[in-house]
């Protein structure tokens, strides 16, 4: 019931024009930066752009706006206050919250990150169909992994505001390899787009950690938030 | 329902200390922001940063089962999200398990029709928390009503105020917090006051002292009789003519208790009340009555420095069904020579 009543509180919430609009500012500039990537040289131009402009920017981004979009602008706690006052359970109705914008940010990211290879790669790239599949796994890992992290860090602060800093962070250290750069979901992502490694991490580890870590931003978001 | 609040703080509100049985109460301060937290810990919205709340020795704040009994109203109100007003309120009925086909009746009930096939969205404060308070109003199961102005909405008052009679009694717990005197006077019930960010309503707390903000306007068929009867109860009741003909105005040391001791004598004597209403405080009586506090508790440590109680004033025998008294102290202390 809770879960049910949390997907509903989602739905609504995101069925604005506004979600529409940023993911076609996103598509846009991700397929803007794969047209530049392409024209600036063929050879590396898929990796760059999808690591760049696709899942280094676009991605974080739209996940930073779907979120604070479910959550209303505000703290977790109070995105599910006009249920959970009624008696419904907070947790159940957190993870209700987290799923459809999961979903969303998923599809978007799997969907433009193969619009990405095609334009990068061009139609008769023999690489294109193996690059477009793993793209497709990956974009919809990591489009889950960036909604749960910030789902659970917009239980800190009285406006929600530790997604923004969990977004910093991830701009911020991410960009690194080293420990530091553990907890954030972008060199994760980058492992497994192929690029730098963290603590030299194999792709699968990399899966793991990146899973690991969202899902336990997640877990201590709804333990802030209580029942 | 059995609420108790041990040193509950949260932002403005540094320490509440309260143990309430079913009946009516309401806190009145010119604190807004702590009258505003004190129901968002009661509710169950937070937590306090310190101390505690029990609710039949549950916290609200995390026992879903605990906010299913309760029926609130904030100082910012949110709705379920839904295309229209008559949805979100079906949805929010489905959450506390009512049935979610009964919204536009409950809506039409309160004088909320207007607002059904409004999108959600576009509601302001006032009509949200209208809206709300019309939920509030209609959870018939709920034990405990916190609710935070509930005479400032879009609601008739006498709608609110026969809600709020039904379900004090039907033996449920209603807190009611105000800024306002007047609304405080008509909600009735204990009377609770924050001052400086603390709340404590002990039984042995004195009560509200006499003056302006404890005047009863009363006519009746034979004043001069009724304010003789008045003068010689032993409550310490002080009376004045009134500018009509029949009218006198009584001053006591609360309000309930100077209407209880007319209504007695009225019957006693058969003497016929034709109008009784309790008198609005000016907010310079308020004024005075805030000063007093602080003058009060000075003059009484001052009395008790000096190892004297004759310069003290008397104490008022407390009602005996009232158990929540009201903290403030007579606004006017006698002078010490």
């Amino acid at each position: 019931m809770s879960i049910r009543a949390g997907i509903d509180l989602a739905r609504e919430r995101l069925s604005q024009r506004a979600t529409l609009v940023a993911g076609a500012l996103a598509l846009s500039f991700e397929l803007g930066d794969a047209l530049l990537e392409r024209a600036h040289g063929a050879v590396g131009a898929a990796d760059r752009a999808l690591a760049g402009g696709s899942f280094g920017i676009a991605l974080p981004l739209l996940c930073y706006f779907l979120v604070a979009r479910a959550c209303d602008g505000k703290n977790l706690r109070d995105a599910v206050l006009p249920l959970a006052r009624h008696g419904l359970d907070r947790r159940a109705l957190t993870l209700g919250l987290a799923i459809p914008t999961a979903l969303l940010a998923a599809a978007f990211a799997a969907l433009s990150s193969v619009l990405v290879v095609l334009v990068t790669r061009g139609p008769g790239d023999p690489r294109l169909v193996p690059d477009a599949a793993t793209c497709l796994w990956i974009g919809l890992t990591s489009g889950a992994a960036y909604v749960a992290a910030f789902i659970g860090a917009s239980a800190l602060g009285r406006r929600g505001q530790g997604r923004f800093w969990l977004l910093v962070a991830d701009f911020v250290l991410g960009a690194g390899d080293s420990f530091l750069a553990l907890p954030w979901p972008k060199a994760h992502v980058r492992n497994l787009l192929g690029g730098t490694q963290v603590l030299e991490l194999s792709q699968l580890g990399a899966l793991f950690a990146l899973l690991g870590t969202s899902l336990a931003f997640l877990w201590l978001g709804t333990l802030r938030s209580q029942r | 329902m059995r609420a108790v609040l041990q040193g509950a703080a949260l932002a403005q509100l540094r320490s509440a200390e309260l143990e309430l049985e079913a009946g009516r109460y309401v806190v009145l301060s010119s604190e807004a922001d702590a009258l505003s937290s004190l129901i968002s810990i009661t509710a169950g919205r937070e937590r306090p940063r310190h101390g505690l709340v029990l609710l039949d020795g549950v916290a609200p704040a995390s026992t879903p089962g605990a906010r299913r009994k309760i029926a609130a109203l904030f100082a910012e109100e949110a709705l379920p999200p839904a295309p229209t007003v008559a949805a979100s309120v079906a949805r929010a009925l489905a959450a506390r398990g009512a049935d979610p086909g009964s919204a536009r009746a409950l809506l039409s009930d309160a004088g909320l029709a207007p607002l059904a096939d409004l999108p959600e969205r576009l509601l302001g404060p006032r009509e949200a928390r209208s809206t709300a308070l019309a939920l509030a109003l209609a959870h018939d199961s709920a034990e405990l009503f916190a609710l935070h102005e509930p005479l400032a909405t879009l609601l008739a008052s006498s709608f609110v105020l026969a809600a709020l009679a039904r379900h004090t009694a039907r033996g449920a717990l209603v807190l009611s917090t105000t800024t306002s005197a007047a609304d405080a006077n008509a909600l009735g019930g204990h009377w609770l006051c924050i001052e400086l960010g603390r709340l404590r309503a002990l039984a042995a707390t004195p009560r509200l002292g006499a003056g302006p903000w404890q005047q009863v306007l009363v006519e009746t068929s034979d004043r001069r009789k009724l304010s003789q009867l008045l003068h010689e109860s032993p409550l310490g009741l002080s009376t004045e003519l009134g500018t009509t003909p029949n009218a006198l105005k009584v001053t006591g040391p609360a309000l309930d208790v100077t209407v209880r001791e007319l209504a007695l004598l009225a019957r006693q004597h058969d003497l016929e009340i034709q109008r009784i209403e309790a008198a609005v405080p000016p907010v310079e009586a308020l004024l005075a009555a805030r000063a007093g506090f602080a003058r009060g508790a000075y003059e009484a440590s001052r009395t008790a420095a000096l190892g004297t109680t004759a310069a003290a004033s008397p104490a008022l025998p407390p009602a005996p069904e009232q158990r929540i008294q009201v903290g403030l102290e007579s606004p006017f202390p006698p002078e010490t020579p």
